[in-house]
């Protein structure tokens, strides 16, 4: 998952960074209301926190522009002020959801991932294929029952295939929402990252959770999603 | 004297009275003047007239027969017409038929000399002229003698008073007139200043954030101050909200530097729950002396709202919030439903009631507000648990949470309460149909 973190106080920037990094995201930040917009609509955006009191364009003028553009990824504000006019016309602008400073880290966690789930049309915190289960509040993996050690990287892998089951997912696709806008990247990095993942979850070779389309991309099994997904196809 | 209309009114009258009185006595006086000028020439034709018929006998009597005389009235006994010649002793040596008895007068002319006086004897006043003179007879010898001539001033006098009478009449009824026309002027003169009055009443009522027309060239200014104070009155509020706003901002993003901070792995637990439950009472210390100044409460001059609008915009909002919750937020408010309350405050009530019955409740939650004689009354209902037994009044106090597993539930109805008591409104707790919390607010009129 890539997360865009657009908020001017350093420290507090870090903070959130840091966090979501530990949560699994890969993260682009900065603290400039310009950049921020540049950001917002060239990167592929899973998700953004938005500071509304930026500096240049503000909070809301980011959103405006971001909505305008027909991008619909969520975005969380991130507000000092509490008085529901601001947060109405937060939400109002096009923000999915807002977070009142200070708040607690795990409750932003918590906003962010349920933003990203709806997003992908999953009502709950625990995603399902088969018999693997993703739990994205403890960052856990289950096949069968059995607990499954990831690195992080593997993680960000798996969690983007389920967020996106039964789509045909692409090499470029996965390198771009798994890596920061500035990581060296490598795209056959990714086909050991597959590779890993096969031998995790199915050391047998029995289930073949994942498939492979020559030329297109991974699969990754629709079948155990929530019947209120909705989520476009690929053709 | 607490009225434009009566010190005006008084100092018209004051100024009417002296006015009237001077000239009513200007004219008497100058009139009475010229009379007595008019008796004055009269008496005097008379005196030539009678001096001219005069002859004067050898003894230096005095001889002027009757049927000479250039008045018939001279003839008549008491006509009021008299005339009498004195010699230089004072004795009266020849009177005309009228007068029966010799007049007595206090001083006589010196010779050559006029001397117009009135004189007063028993029966009225009578109005005489006296004149000194010498008379030469042919043998040499000078007699001195005193031609007086009189007239009853009855007919004089009786003139006078029906001049000052009619005089005083006709002054009297033009300074009633005048008094009328000056209450009409008044009223007149006024009247842009009851028209001001009545704009700035109606201000409230019909919604306008400015009073409207022309008004005179004098009153033009207090107008567009009022008007300019009414903008600032906007202008401060909002300043005022700003500059909070900023100082809310500038200390709630290191505030939040702190909370993340105090996650950290190398403090030992204590610390780390020290710290948060510090952040935690600074924060709630801030939102609350925040929310609570910011209200901006009722103001004289304040425009009415329409509620409806309001209410869905929050209900449009909090469905994204509570989307993960499936919340539904019902608004049951006509159009027509207005109350003069402040934007901000009214966002701030709904919005505070609205999320904690989305939070508490089990998925619903209605809106409705209606006005009945000019009351608002508004109604939050949710589907939860409801209040409980015996809390409520707590609740209503600051920072009392029923349910302390979850955060912001007494403070946002503490912060309801406050914005509810500043427009001197109520709020009740119950228990609505569907079991949950009913939240009742009355905000008055007036």
């Amino acid at each position: 998952m890539r997360a865009l973190v657009i908020e001017d106080d350093v420290d507090l920037r870090e903070q959130i960074c840091a966090q979501l990094r530990s949560d699994g995201f890969a993260v682009d930040a900065t603290g400039e209301g310009e950049e921020g917009l540049f950001f917002a609509l060239e990167y592929p955006v899973d998700i953004a926190i938005v500071d509304l009191g930026l500096p240049g364009p503000t909070g809301l003028d980011i959103i405006r522009e971001v909505r305008e553009s027909g991008l619909d990824y969520p975005i969380l504000i991130l507000t000092a002020r509490s008085r529901w006019q601001d947060k109405v016309e937060g939400l109002e602008t096009g923000a999915d959801d807002y977070v009142v400073k200070p708040f607690q880290p795990e409750e932003l966690t918590a906003r962010i991932q349920a933003l990203v789930r709806r997003s992908r049309g999953w009502a709950q915190p625990k995603l399902e294929s088969g018999d693997i289960v993703l739990d994205t509040a403890r960052q856990e993996v289950f096949v069968a029952g059995d607990s499954v050690e990831l690195t992080a990287y593997e993680y960000r892998v798996l969690e983007h295939l389920m967020l996106h089951a039964g789509e045909v997912v692409s090499k470029t696709a996965l390198t771009e929402h798994i890596y920061e806008e500035n990581a060296e990247r490598d795209s056959n990095v990714i086909e050991v990252f597959v590779r890993r993942l096969r031998a995790k979850l199915d050391p047998e070779g029995t289930r073949k959770p994942i498939e492979t389309l020559r030329g297109r991309g991974y699969r990754l099994a629709r079948d155990a999603r929530t019947p209120t997904s909705d989520t476009a196809q690929q053709p | 004297m607490n009225s434009l209309r009566a010190r005006l009114l008084a100092a018209t009258a004051v100024l009417l009275l002296a006015f009237i009185v001077l000239t009513g006595v200007a004219l008497e006086t100058a009139v009475s003047e010229r009379a007595d000028q008019a008796e004055h020439d009269r008496l005097q034709g008379l005196s030539y007239a009678l001096l001219g018929s005069a002859e004067i006998t050898a003894d230096g009597g005095f001889k002027l027969a009757p049927r000479v005389l250039p008045e018939s009235d001279l003839t008549r006994p008491d006509s009021g017409l008299y005339a009498m010649v004195l010699d230089e002793r004072g004795e009266a040596i020849w009177r005309s038929p009228s007068l029966l008895d010799p007049l007595a007068l206090e001083t006589l002319p010196a010779v050559g000399e006029w001397q117009f006086m009135r004189i007063y004897p028993e029966r009225g006043t009578l109005i005489t002229l006296s004149f000194g003179f010498r008379w030469v007879t042919d043998d040499g010898t000078d007699y001195r003698y005193t031609l007086v001539v009189a007239e009853d001033a009855r007919t004089f006098i009786k003139q006078m008073q029906r001049f000052r009478g009619v005089l005083w009449t006709l002054l009297s009824a033009a300074a009633l007139i005048l008094l009328i026309v000056e209450l009409f002027i008044l009223r007149w003169g006024l009247a842009p200043l009851r028209r001001l009055a009545r704009n700035l009443a109606n201000l409230q009522a019909h919604e306008k954030r400015r009073i409207e027309g022309r008004y005179p060239d004098e009153i033009q200014p207090l107008v567009s101050n009022l008007n300019t104070m009414l903008s600032n009155d906007q202008a401060r509020l909002t300043r005022y909200r700003n500059a909070l706003g900023d100082l809310a901002h500038s200390l709630k993003t290191p505030m939040a530097v702190l909370r993340g901070l105090a996650e950290d792995e190398r403090l030992d637990e204590n610390q780390r729950r020290g710290l948060r439950n510090q952040l935690a009472r600074m924060n709630d210390i801030l939102d609350y002396q925040l929310q609570k100044a910011a209200a901006a409460g009722k103001r004289s001059l304040a425009v009415s709202i329409a509620i409806a609008p309001i209410a869905e915009k929050l209900a449009r909002a909090l469905t994204k919030v509570y989307a993960e919750q499936g919340t539904r937020f019902d608004v049951h408010i006509a159009a027509s439903v207005k109350a003069p309350i402040d934007e901000g405050d009214l966002t701030e009530l709904l919005g505070t009631l609205m999320d904690n019955a989305a939070k508490y409740g089990d998925g619903e939650v209605d809106v409705r507000a209606e006005t009945r004689d000019g009351d608002l009354h508004m109604q939050i209902d949710d589907n939860g648990r409801g209040f409980g037994e015996g809390s409520t009044e707590r609740l209503l106090e600051r920072g009392v949470r029923a349910d302390t597993s979850r955060e912001g539930q007494g403070l946002g109805l503490a912060v309801a309460a406050e914005i509810v008591r500043s427009y001197t409104g109520d709020i009740i707790l119950t228990r609505c149909e569907k079991g949950g919390a009913r939240v009742e607010i009355v905000l008055p009129a007036e």
